[in-house]
C-alpha cells in the first residue's frame, strides 16, 4: 500500500522534479561554463590567490539552489492535495493517516535528496576538474549546510501547505526562516566543520512534526 | 438489525449558525438510505462528520462500530466514499488512477471499473484533469464500484451527470445492493432518482429539524390537498396540522401527515372556504417540496 502511496506521489511530482533536476544541471554547466572561461582569461596563480587567500567562493551561486528546489517540490507535492480539500481523498485510505502522512513526505524528501547528491557530486567534480583534491573536498563540506537546506526548505513547505489554518501556516513558515537562516550564516570556507550536526540534528524535528497539520486537519470544526 | 451508522445527539456549529442540534439516527445494514434536504441544511457537513474530517460539537457517530472520527484502516477499506463535487487526483489518468485504487482495496474488480470507464470511449492515458464534470464523475463512480464497498457514501451523486449516465449508474446501484447486505447512504439533488432507490429517507431542515421514515411510509402518510384560492386563503398558515402551504395561481395547496376529513375540518374551523378540495398524488420531488418549501 505503502508503495503505491510512493507511486501516487511520483505521478504528481515527477514533471516538477524533473524541471528541478534540469535546473540544478544548468546550474552545474553554467559553474563549470565560469570556472573554464576563468581559467582562460586568468592566471592559474591568480585566481588560487582568489581562491584559498581571499575566500572568494567561486560556486556561491548554489547558494539557494536546493532551497529553490526543496521548495518546488514541497508545493508540487501538497499543493494539489489541499486545493479543494483533495487531501480528505488521501486520509480515507485505507492506511493510517500518520503513516501515509510520513509515507508522503519521505517521497518528497527522497526527491530532494537525490538532487542534492547529484549536486554535491556535481561540485566536487567540477571543482576537482579545475583545483586539487583538498579544493573540492573543501568546496563539498562548505556546500553542505547549502545542501541540507534543501531539505528544511522542503520540510518547511510540506508543513505550511498542510496546515488548514492561515495564522499558523505564518507561523510554519517563520519557523521554517529560522532554520533556514541558521544555515547561511557563515561566507567562508568549511564554516559548518564542527557545528553543521546541531541544527541539521534540530532540524530534522521537522519529519514527525508534519503528522501535527495533518491531525489538525482531521480535527478541524469548520 | 445490525446498524452499520449510528448517530447519537449529534450537534455541530458553523460559529453561532447552529447546523445540527441532537441529531439521533441509524441506518441499518441492507437499507438504501437517503438524505434530503434545500441547499445548506447541513448534508455534507454530516457526511464530513460521519466520515472523521470534522470534528462535531457534541455527540457519537458510530461508523460500521467504530468510532467515526478514529475509523481504522480496516473499517475504511470497507467504505466507498464519494465526495461532493467527485474529487479525484486530477494529475492522474484513467490508467494511473485504477492502479493506484487497486493496491488498496481486497476485494478490488477491475471488471466493473473498466466496465463504466469504457463507455466513455477515452484513451486510457487521459488525465482527470481534463475530463469534463461528467467524465471525471463517471471515472470516481466507477472507482468507488470497483471496491466493492459493504457502505457506500454517496455525497450528491448526480451532479454533472447525464440522464442517461444516471439511469445506468442507478442500474449499478441496484445490483450492488441485490444481496441485502451492502448499505447505500446516498445525498442528490434530484430527488426523483431516489424514488425507486432508497428504502429509507431522512429530511434535514434548516435549524436542525429532522424527520426520519421508511420512504413507503412517507409517501403514504403526507399528502397533498389542492382547493380554489380565495379570499379566506390568505389567513392561512403552518400548525400541527398544517405542515407546509403553498399558494400559487388560482389554487392552493396544503400539505399534510393527517387524512383529508381531519385537514378539511382543520381549515372549515379556520374559517378557509376549501371549495373543490381534493388530494392530488405527488411524487416524492413533489413531497420533498411540499415537505420543505420550494425555498
Amino acid at each position: 500500500m505503502l508503495s503505491s502511496i510512493l507511486y501516487k506521489e511520483w505521478l504528481k511530482v515527477r514533471l516538477f522534479w524533473g524541471v528541478a533536476l534540469v535546473l540544478n544541471i544548468g546550474v552545474f554547466v553554467y559553474l563549470f561554463v565560469d570556472l573554464r572561461h576563468l581559467f582562460t582569461i586568468e592566471h592559474a596563480e591568480m585566481i588560487w590567490y582568489q581562491a584559498f587567500k581571499i575566500g572568494t567562493l567561486h560556486y556561491a551561486y548554489m547558494k539557494y539552489l536546493l532551497v529553490i528546489t526543496g521548495v518546488i517540490i514541497g508545493a508540487a507535492q501538497f499543493t494539489p492535495e489541499m486545493i479543494g480539500h483533495r487531501f480528505r481523498l488521501s486520509l480515507h485510505l485505507p492506511v493510517r493517516p500518520n503513516s501515509m502522512v510520513l509515507c508522503c513526505v519521505l517521497a518528497g524528501l527522497l526527491g530532494v535528496a537525490v538532487i542534492g547528491m547529484l549536486d554535491a557530486f556535481m561540485l566536487y567534480t567540477i571543482i576537482a576538474r579545475f583545483f586539487p583534491r583538498e579544493g573540492a573536498e573543501s568546496a563539498l563540506l562548505t556546500a553542505l549546510p547549502w545542501l541540507f537546506s534543501g531539505l528544511v526548505a522542503y520540510l518547511g513547505t510540506a508543513l505550511t501547505a498542510m496546515e488548514p489554518r492561515l495564522s499558523r501556516k505564518f507561523v510554519y513558515l517563520a519557523i521554517a526562516g529560522g532554520f533556514l537562516w541558521l544555515f547561511y550564516q557563515g561566507n567562508d570556507y568549511e564554516t559548518y566543520n564542527w557545528a553543521l550536526w546541531k541544527p541539521a540534528l534540530i532540524s530534522m524535528l521537522f519529519i514527525p512534526s508534519v503528522i501535527l497539520p495533518a491531525y489538525r486537519y482531521r480535527n478541524r470544526s469548520s | 438489525m445490525e446498524n452499520v451508522i449510528e448517530v447519537e445527539n449529534l450537534t455541530h456549529c458553523y460559529g453561532k449558525r447552529v447546523i445540527h442540534e441532537n441529531l439521533s439516527f441509524t441506518v441499518p445494514r441492507g437499507s438504501i438510505f437517503g438524505l434530503l434536504g434545500k441547499n445548506g441544511v447541513g448534508k455534507t457537513t454530516l457526511i464530513k462528520i460521519l466520515m472523521g474530517f470534522l470534528r462535531p460539537v457534541s455527540g457519537r457517530c458510530r461508523v460500521l462500530g467504530e468510532d467515526s472520527h478514529n475509523l481504522s484502516p480496516a473499517a475504511r477499506s470497507k467504505i466507498g466514499l464519494l465526495f461532493e463535487g467527485h474529487l479525484a487526483y486530477e494529475f492522474m489518468s484513467i490508467a494511473q488512477i485504477e492502479k493506484f485504487y487497486s493496491a488498496h482495496y481486497p476485494s478490488w474488480n477491475r471488471d466493473l471499473y473498466y466496465g463504466l470507464v469504457d463507455r466513455l470511449d477515452l484513451p486510457y492515458d487521459h488525465k482527470i484533469k481534463n475530463m469534463s464534470c461528467g467524465q471525471r464523475s463517471q471515472v470516481v463512480l466507477g472507482l468507488i464500484f470497483a471496491q466493492e464497498p459493504e457502505l457506500m457514501i454517496l455525497d450528491d451523486y448526480s451532479m454533472g451527470l447525464d440522464a442517461g449516465y444516471r439511469r445506468l449508474f442507478l442500474e449499478y446501484l441496484s445490483e450492488y445492493v441485490n444481496d441485502g447486505t451492502k448499505t447505500v447512504f446516498v445525498t442528490s439533488h434530484i430527488v426523483q432518482d431516489l424514488e425507486n432507490l432508497v428504502n429509507e429517507v431522512m429530511f434535514l431542515d434548516r435549524g436542525g429539524e429532522v424527520l426520519q421514515t421508511s420512504l413507503d411510509e412517507f409517501m403514504i402518510g403526507f399528502k397533498q390537498f389542492r382547493f380554489k384560492r380565495n379570499g379566506s386563503a390568505n389567513t392561512l398558515h403552518r400548525d400541527d396540522v398544517i405542515r407546509n402551504l403553498d399558494i400559487s395561481g388560482d389554487n392552493v395547496s396544503v400539505y399534510s401527515f393527517r387524512p383529508m376529513t381531519e385537514v378539511g375540518a382543520h381549515l372549515a374551523e379556520m374559517g378557509i372556504e376549501t371549495a373543490g378540495l381534493e388530494q392530488v398524488p405527488m411524487t416524492l420531488e413533489d413531497a420533498f417540496i411540499g415537505l420543505t418549501g420550494k425555498y
